[in-house]
């Protein structure tokens, strides 16, 4: 265990430095100035020359990268070239925003899916399993900005209920307004629901199959019972994994609910800094966003290890 | 057919590849036609075939044209009346044609790029895993290194540093947009499909007929295309089914966030991400992409689903 935990971690971290050498080294190749890019039409000579300076632009190119890699080492991520702001300064709210946005999602979803789930499973191919599954099978099909506009349309543009936009004023914290969090989260939670569910539903219906349930329910245990003492955590072993990769995965649904409803996480962010090429910000986002998906694979596979011993992690 | 074939020996060899995958789609779609939710999505695909591929001869407007009334003011964000059965947006322009033009350029972006990621997933996959050993190795640790990211991010990333220096030849100028995004979906689709052709080939390496040719002393190209591909075209169908469905969303979320087809060219995605700002006063403008994008997701996905159920395969579910 703890050598695979020690190779898995090492392969991270050089996933990692290659992917950041990778933005690097395209956003380098990419033609155009960078400081031409930032100024517009306020570009002279003059100013140019001022901003390659103050971005150290003149430096060769492998001097900068390893000046970034020891600096991003210790914390300090460089600023942005748009803004100026430190970025270890900035980034830590939005980090913050999309956290809340994504927990409330997983507050939402994840429950609901399991007693969805486990409900169709019980009794496969019923009207309820065949009405559950339907469901899911639409939220899966639905990309996350056609269920966002479309719950925009009906909750707040037809009835009036919630604010259209989560756009947050400074100083204010999404908790501050839960209300602009129910459109993100609801949208984010849709996806979830559905492929959390369809597992939850498949694990249920093998459960269900095997001799200790048959037994349990011949032996004239009542169905409750059966199902909280046997089936419950028994089918729930693959579930927690599927959870724990949803999360990362979850991160792409992120870039795109943020950006329907103009919730200032880091998946906004990372749009911005594309279409701004602000390549310090870029990189950054684009790291954090690959370590928490390489951690929560990870940890999907640690915990079906420890929760089903037959699998070995090498 | 089949006598003409004869006649030229050379031409049936190399229209072989072709009859396979041929054969694949025919049997695709026998399959997954023997169940409820297939014969559903099936017609659903047709549907948006159709209507991608003859829809503009009966679109009544042009889809980029500004309509305008006899006066000469623009006809925008008309509401959906005889004259315009879906509406118009907020330039005066017919969302009936523009979601009808706009089918086109999904359709056949996300289907070639699909395309171009199985196609360079199973040269990846079954190289990797013929070969075994380091070549293997080395091969899945950078496919896992290009797993690590969501895909949406990997495709922004690819689709950003490439955008911003176009190829000024003459032939593939227009068409630019299109073959950059058909590009990126089919790298982001790469690595999936690579290890589920590299799984493939490690189970049939070992089989008889694999052995037999090796021990005949037939090159390693002979062995992996002749021996081992064609007993993996029926993975190969379901995995680009559901790959199908993984592009249609990514392409048109692209296109949502503004980096897909440029505009005026009509777009769903795009569509919807303008839409926003109409909602209260012309809902119709979201509607109708919004209705076209997800019946188009749902009908792939019912097809594959058939084809699971027909064959009894369970539902697995990796973006």
């Amino acid at each position: 265990m703890a050598k695979f935990l020690i190779k898995r971690i090492g392969l991270i971290g050089i996933t990692l430095l290659v992917v950041s050498l990778a933005i690097f080294t395209i956003t380098e190749i990419l033609p155009g100035d960078v400081a031409a890019v930032i100024l517009k039409q306020e570009a002279t000579e003059e100013t140019l020359a001022q901003l390659r300076e103050e971005l150290q632009l003149n430096r060769p190119a492998h001097v900068r990268y390893l000046d970034w890699v020891g600096s991003a080492l210790t914390g300090d991520l460089g600023a942005s070239y748009v803004t100026r702001e430190q970025i270890s300064d900035v980034l830590p709210r939005r980090i913050k925003h999309s956290l809340t946005l994504a927990l409330f999602a997983l507050i939402f979803g994840i429950p609901l899916a399991i007693i969805a789930g486990v409900f169709a499973g019980i009794r496969p191919d019923s009207l309820g399993d065949r009405l559950v599954s339907t469901i899911s099978l639409v939220g899966i099909s639905l990309p996350e900005f056609v269920t966002g506009v479309l719950l925009m349309l009906l909750l707040s543009s037809t009835f009036h209920l919630l604010p259209p936009s989560s756009i947050m004023f400074p100083g204010e914290t999404p908790l501050s307004r839960p209300l602009i969090l129910v459109m993100p989260a609801l949208t984010l939670t849709g996806v979830l629901f559905a492929y959390v569910m369809r597992m939850t539903r498949a694990n249920v219906m093998d459960v269900m199959q095997t001799h200790y349930t048959r037994t349990a329910i011949l032996k004239g245990l009542p169905l409750r019972i059966v199902l909280f003492r046997h089936v419950i955590p028994n089918a729930m072993l693959p579930t927690i994994t599927i959870i724990a990769q949803n999360f990362g995965w979850m991160l792409g649904g992120l870039i795109i609910v943020e950006n329907v409803f103009a919730y200032p996480g880091i998946g906004q962010m990372l749009l911005f800094s594309i279409t701004k090429r602000d390549v310090p910000m870029l990189e950054a986002i684009s790291l954090l966003i690959a370590t928490t998906y390489a951690l929560s694979n990870l940890v999907a596979d640690i915990s079906y290890a420890i929760l089903n011993p037959r699998i070995r992690l090498t | 057919m089949a006598p003409k074939l004869h006649t030229n020996p050379n031409l049936s060899k190399h229209l072989k590849p072709l009859v396979w995958v041929i054969n694949v789609i025919k049997e695709l779609l026998k399959t997954s036609w023997r169940t409820t939710s297939g014969r559903i999505g099936l017609t659903i695909i047709l549907i948006h075939i159709v209507l991608a591929t003859v829809g503009h001869l009966f679109a009544p407007y042009s889809p980029t044209a500004l309509n305008s009334n006899k006066a000469g003011d623009l006809i925008s964000l008309s509401s959906p009346s005889w004259n315009f059965l879906l509406g118009t947006d907020q330039l005066g322009r017919d969302v009936l044609s523009r979601v009808m033009s706009g089918a086109r350029s999904l359709i056949l972006v996300s289907t070639c790029g699909t395309a171009l990621g199985i196609a360079l997933g199973s040269l990846v996959g079954m190289g990797s895993g013929y070969k075994g050993g380091r070549t293997d190795e080395l091969f899945m640790r950078l496919m896992d290194g290009l797993m690590s990211f969501p895909s949406l991010l990997l495709a922004l990333l690819i689709l950003t540093t490439l955008a911003s220096r176009p190829i000024d030849l003459p032939l593939i100028k227009p068409i630019w947009d299109e073959l950059l995004i058909i590009f990126t979906i089919g790298f982001v689709n790469m690595p999936r499909v690579g290890r589920v052709m590299r799984s493939v080939t490690l189970s049939l390496k070992e089989m008889e007929f694999v052995q037999s040719a090796r021990l005949r002393g037939e090159p390693t190209y002979y062995i992996i295309f002749r021996e081992i591909l064609p007993n993996t075209m029926t993975v190969v169908g379901v995995e680009a089914s559901v790959r199908l469905s993984y592009a249609i969303l990514l392409v048109s979320s692209l296109g949502f966030l503004g980096l897909g087809v440029q505009p005026p060219s009509p777009d769903w995605g795009l569509m919807i991400a303008q839409s926003r700002h109409y909602l209260v006063s012309a809902p119709w403008i979201a509607l109708s992409p919004a209705a076209a994008v997800a019946s188009l997701i749902i009908g792939v996905n019912l097809f594959t689903e058939g084809i699971r159920q027909a064959r009894g395969l369970p539902q697995e579910d990796k973006p």
